[in-house]
């Protein structure tokens, strides 16, 4: 088995090379047509459609595009952002982090004294936090923070909702998606010198869009229970 | 001023001697028939004269220069044989074009006319033409090209002899107005020889005769008579060849060193006395010495 | 006898432009390499997957590099081609020496690679603008590259054609000069890759290309590596070619 597998690929690609070795060879002696009927029409047909489609190419609305961030961020630093987060004290150690966007806000009024919060986390990676305000303003705020510099910025498919019903609020995940990606990549002679951003599978091993934060503070008459972590204060 | 200079020339291929100790020279502006029997190394030789071939010893010059990989000497010479195969991505008219960009002499008119004349279509490929078109093609670039030094490597092969005696009228009048160095192999010389200046004999990698065609003519004599008088009278002289015709028979080619006295008496003898053309002559010398392919078949 | 003398650059370039027509052969073969390494490109050069959670990411990675590997076999196998006897011999149907000839391929294989890297980096954006028509996606990422990170790319990957070119065209003259060469070099190639290191089964010979060559970052060491690399293969192939016989 270890011999097939250490063959193989060489067996491939000796097969690989010999077919276009064929290839090259037959076109190589390509005979001339007589009275100028050839390979001519078909280079000249090649080179069009190449020249048609560079065109194409850079004409396309390249606003729909998204850019590979600048400094994308890999395994060990999405881990980072993880641990900030669990570690942070306060809303104000969350916004001076600067991975962390701010994606969505809710304000919701509430007059009850008692809050069930709860989520049908499916499993992502989000990480509910609660704080108690100090004054009393009959007021639920709610933020959405997740990690910016990934590649996902502008999807409202995946979008958490959160709503009020009686004194239960419910953080609803996003219907699971299936996202389907088409990346335009430069060519391993040109990325080998000019520093443009790679992209890399690794972006996503915290999910789509990195370690994610609900931030939830309540007027400080209410009582907090369900599946939340809190800010001690 | 000689343009070749061969001296002690071998070139061997492993241990087989194709061209041995060869030595002759071959002076300007001559036309000069090399004339030998398949595998008597004619194209060795001329490969090396023309710098395609390393000589193994001795020496060669051409234009007093060495010619392997010399520019000089490719500049100045074009090598025309049956081999030619032109690059298939060229038609005719595009050849004729790359072959005068590189010659400095090449008269395009001349090779238009005769391209014209033998009927040629300036689009068509090379490796569409069959065996005697394509010498013919090749040898309108060996006389268009006008190289001080143009060598023909059997170069009617294939060619139909209305063509054959064209091409040799074409390269005569051309050698008139522009006199300049050719050499011409065949195996034979048919039809050859009005137009040849020299011959150039060749047998088993060896220079076996260098003359003028005027000289050849006058080299030897035939015979013939009955075979027990000839086998006499030649007891003396070099015989070239020999054949027995009819009963009792003999036909001899022997070397033209006769003086009066050896003609009356193969006259009284009732020999018959008669010239041999240089055709023939040239057949009788390279042959091998087997005898004749008579002998093949003749079991005692 | 005294012959004009013969200025041995306007030769090279008399026999490059006569090459330029008459190896056109090399045109199609390009072409035809291409529209394979495209065909192969159709689903993207790479693709995969990402399902952490509930939510997955499929993706297919659009560019030139499968068509650029193959143009590296084109043009090492094409190199190997113009040595053989027929158009070796080609050259001497008319003015030509050893030298002229050798450095006149040197001057085709350049313009050769020349078309065939700038076709190559053009033949990705086949692919994507197929892609972009054809294919549903809900993102398209693209790495974005500068006018000049272009260009230096396109001028990259023509000095690595060269290259390939330029081993082939050693290995070719070699195998003229014995065919025995015909049996030792492949012999040599596949073996070397199986002399490994021993923590990584990745062949010694592979290791020290992709670190001299690929993992070069700075444009100018690695233009001047090239430049002696391929200096050093012609060099070599035109020592041995220069005692190689014609027309046999």
């Amino acid at each position: 088995m270890t011999i097939l597998t250490t063959f193989l690929p060489i067996l491939i690609m000796i097969g690989l090379v010999g077919v276009c070795f064929f290839v090259i060879k037959k076109s190589f002696n390509f005979k001339r047509k007589k009275r100028g009927f050839g390979t001519n029409r078909f280079l000249v047909g090649y080179i069009l459609v190449l020249l048609i489609a560079t065109i194409l190419f850079y004409v396309l609305p390249d606003d729909e595009f998204l850019s590979v961030p600048k400094n994308p961020l890999g395994w060990s630093e999405l881990e980072q952002i993880q641990n900030n987060i669990y570690q942070a004290d306060d809303q104000e150690a969350i916004d001076q982090m600067e991975e962390l966007d701010v994606v969505n806000e809710w304000s919701i009024p509430f007059q009850k004294d008692e809050l069930i919060i709860s989520s049908t986390n499916n499993g992502e990676y989000i990480f509910i936090l609660a704080e108690v305000k100090s004054e009393m303003d009959n007021t639920i705020e709610v933020v959405h923070y997740a990690t910016n510099s990934m590649l996902l910025k502008r999807n409202d498919q995946i979008a958490y909702d959160v709503e009020l019903e009686n004194n239960t609020l419910n953080i609803m995940s996003p219907n699971p998606v299936n996202l389907k990606l088409q990346h335009f990549d430069a060519e391993f002679t040109t990325t080998q010198f000019s520093k443009t951003a790679q992209f890399k599978t690794e972006y996503f091993s915290f999910g789509i869009r990195g370690p994610e934060l609900l931030y939830i503070k309540v007027p400080n008459n209410v009582k907090i229970t369900g599946d939340v972590e809190f800010v001690e204060k | 001023m000689n343009v070749i200079e061969c001296k002690g020339l071998t070139k061997a291929y492993g241990r087989r001697q194709a061209i041995r100790n060869l030595s002759f020279t071959i002076e300007e502006n001559k036309i000069t028939g090399l004339i030998g029997r398949n595998g008597a190394g004619k194209t060795t030789l001329l490969k090396v004269i023309a710098g395609f071939f390393r000589k193994t010893s001795g020496e060669v010059h051409v234009f007093s220069y060495q010619p392997f990989n010399n520019l000089k000497v490719s500049a100045n010479m074009i090598f025309i044989d049956d081999n030619i195969t032109p690059p298939t991505a060229l038609n005719l008219q595009e050849l004729l074009e790359s072959a005068a960009s590189f010659y400095n002499n090449f008269d395009m008119e001349l090779a238009k006319r005769l391209f014209d004349y033998f009927s040629f279509h300036p689009k068509q490929t090379h490796q569409s033409l069959s065996k005697g078109m394509k010498s013919t093609f090749n040898v309108i670039v060996g006389l268009a090209a006008r190289c001080p030094l143009t060598i023909f490597d059997e170069p009617t092969t294939g060619m139909d002899s209305a063509v054959r005696r064209d091409f040799y009228r074409a390269l005569l009048k051309d050698y008139i107005e522009h006199p300049r160095t050719i050499i011409i192999s065949s195996h034979l010389l048919d039809e050859m020889d009005d137009m040849l200046e020299d011959i150039l004999l060749m047998k088993e990698g060896q220079v076996l005769l260098h003359s003028s065609v005027l000289d050849l003519q006058e080299y030897a004599i035939a015979v013939s008579g009955n075979k027990q008088v000839i086998s006499n009278w030649t007891k003396t002289k070099e015989v070239l060849y020999k054949k027995d015709i009819g009963v009792g028979n003999t036909y001899v080619v022997v070397r033209n060193e006769l003086n009066e006295l050896d003609k009356q008496q193969a006259h009284i003898e009732g020999l018959e006395i008669s010239p041999v053309s240089i055709d023939d002559l040239s057949v009788h010398l390279t042959s091998n010495d087997k005898g004749g392919i008579d002998d093949v078949f003749t079991r005692d | 006898m005294s012959l004009p003398e013969i200025n041995t650059w306007r030769l090279v370039r008399k026999q490059h432009a006569f090459k330029l027509k008459s190896y056109a052969g090399m045109y199609t073969s390009l072409m035809a390499i291409q529209v394979i390494g495209m065909l192969f490109s159709l689903g993207g050069v790479s693709s995969g997957g990402v399902s952490g959670d509930e939510h997955s990411i499929e993706f297919r990675t659009y560019s030139s590099n499968v068509v650029i590997a193959f143009t590296f076999l084109w043009a090492f196998i094409s190199s190997i081609l113009i040595t053989t006897r027929a158009y070796r011999n080609d050259d001497f149907t008319f003015v030509t020496n050893r030298l002229t000839s050798n450095l006149s391929n040197l001057l085709f294989l350049l313009s050769a690679s020349v078309i065939a890297g700038i076709t190559s980096i053009m033949t990705g954006n086949v692919n994507k603008v197929i892609a972009y028509f054809f294919y549903e996606s809900d993102y398209i990422i693209a790495t974005d590259i500068t006018f000049q990170g272009l260009l230096m790319g396109t001028f990259v990957t023509i000095l690595y054609i060269f290259a390939f070119a330029a081993c082939g065209y050693l290995v070719g003259t070699i195998v003229q000069f014995h065919k025995l060469f015909i049996v030792v070099i492949p012999t040599l190639i596949i073996g070397s890759m199986f002399i490994g290191t021993n923590t990584h089964d990745t062949s010694l010979l592979l290791v020290w290309i992709m670190d001299t060559y690929g993992k070069e970052t700075s444009i100018l060491l690695f233009v001047l590596k090239m430049i002696g690399t391929v200096g050093l293969l012609f060099l070599l192939s035109i020592t041995l070619s220069n005692r190689m016989e014609v027309k046999q």
